[in-house]
């Protein structure tokens, strides 16, 4: 730990007088911390890879935009970790007061019965997944064309029912947004 | 969005100053600029005041102690606010010292009260004539503490509601201190409903906007 503090101490501050390598390598390795903490610190019923990629993503984010407020003296892990929690925190919050579009999946579901089957059925199909994770894929073929239960792939892929159906509604939003 | 982009973008953004830059220069200025406008606002208020205005108002050792008490808690609910608003720099020495001065300031407001005669001074006090320093008070130091919330938005305070309640606390410890100096005015009830009260409402305000506000 002692090490990593060190290390990745050394690359920040690099990184504030502007060596953009060591940024970068600061933040690849600052990302794979982040992916492993958020992943066991959030509830299974809120987990997926998605998420807390997203949510990785907006750690750095806060890192990036506040990094001239890091005090050197002070060690940096425990600063890192602070912003990840105060984000993980924001983001069950804004989840409870806003739970995400699990209605709209019912909604686009009935739209999309007709049509994605036979887009993803096709040779052509693929193109329509291009832009999608190998889990979205997945998810996507066993409950449009195999006709999986939501609890099915729940089951299979170690996710919630809601967690599925934002999965579905995530990619076919991409899928519409690409060939709209 | 890919995790290797996004890292490209936050890479590429680097030369770019962050938005957290000088932080502490702007929460200072930002206070003291706020300090400076409702100066000039209660002074521009007390020009305009029907009264005739002696100032400086009498003087004695009771004007100077709340006076200080006030400012005291200007100052420290500052230090405090600016303490919470950073990740590590929460230093218990700050908060421990408004805490000290708003009891202070509570306290000797109800001291200073005549028990004997206290429901007629109150009474006297719950009258719309009496209270424009109140209403003052409080409208300044919402519109200071809003422009105080927004500088805190650019640092890093993980417990909003107390970063914001100890904001309006200062800002509204200013112009309560201020039209302390100039308030015509005299009675402690008058000071209790019409000064400290406002400044009361005023940070709870600042604990409930500050927790959906502050946001970062």
């Amino acid at each position: 730990m002692k090490e990593l503090e060190q290390r990745l101490k050394k690359r920040f501050l690099d990184a504030r007088n502007g060596d953009a390598i060591a940024y970068r390598e600061f933040l690849d390795e600052v990302f794979r911390l982040m992916r492993g903490y958020l992943f066991q610190s959030m509830s299974p019923k809120l987990r997926s890879m998605e998420r807390v990629e997203d949510l990785a993503q907006e750690v750095l984010l806060s890192i990036h935009r506040k990094r001239d407020l890091y005090d050197d003296s002070k060690p940096l892990l425990p600063w890192i970790y602070a912003v990840a929690r105060h984000r993980l925190i924001d983001s069950i919050r804004a989840e409870s007061r806003q739970p995400e579009c699990v209605e709209w999946v019912e909604k686009f579901d009935a739209l999309a019965v007709t049509e994605i089957p036979q887009l993803l059925g096709e040779d052509d199909g693929r193109e329509f997944l291009k832009g999608l994770t190998d889990q979205q894929q997945q998810i996507l073929r066993l409950s449009k064309i195999e006709e999986h239960s939501l609890q099915e792939i729940a089951d299979q892929f170690h996710m919630s029912i809601s967690a599925v159906k934002v999965t579905i509604h995530r990619s076919l939003k991409q899928i519409r947004k690409k060939w709209s | 969005m890919r995790n290797h982009d996004f890292i490209d973008g936050l890479v590429n953004d680097l030369s770019t100053p962050s938005e957290s830059r000088n932080w502490f220069s702007l929460f200072f200025f930002s206070w003291l600029g706020c300090a400076s406008i409702l100066a000039m606002f209660t002074y521009l208020a007390m020009s305009f005041m029907p009264q005739d205005i002696h100032l400086p108002r009498e003087t004695g050792f009771s004007f100077w102690f709340h006076s200080a008490l006030w400012f005291g808690l200007s100052i420290s609910a500052a230090l405090t606010a600016y303490s919470h608003s950073l990740i590590g720099k929460n230093l218990p020495i700050y908060r421990w010292w408004s805490r000290v001065f708003a009891a202070a300031v509570v306290v000797s407001a109800l001291l200073d009260l005549t028990w004997s005669d206290v429901g007629a001074d109150l009474s006297r006090e719950f009258d719309f004539y009496q209270g424009p320093c109140g209403g003052f008070i409080f409208t300044t130091g919402f519109l200071s503490a809003n422009w105080m919330w927004v500088v805190i938005k650019r640092a890093t305070p993980l417990n909003s509601r107390r970063t914001g309640m100890w904001a309006a606390a200062s800002v509204g410890a200013i112009g309560s201190g201020f039209m302390h100096m100039v308030c015509t005015h005299e009675g402690h009830a008058h000071e209790l409903v019409w000064h400290v009260v406002p400044l009361i409402l005023l940070t709870l305000l600042g604990a409930i906007l500050g927790k959906k506000w502050i946001r970062w």
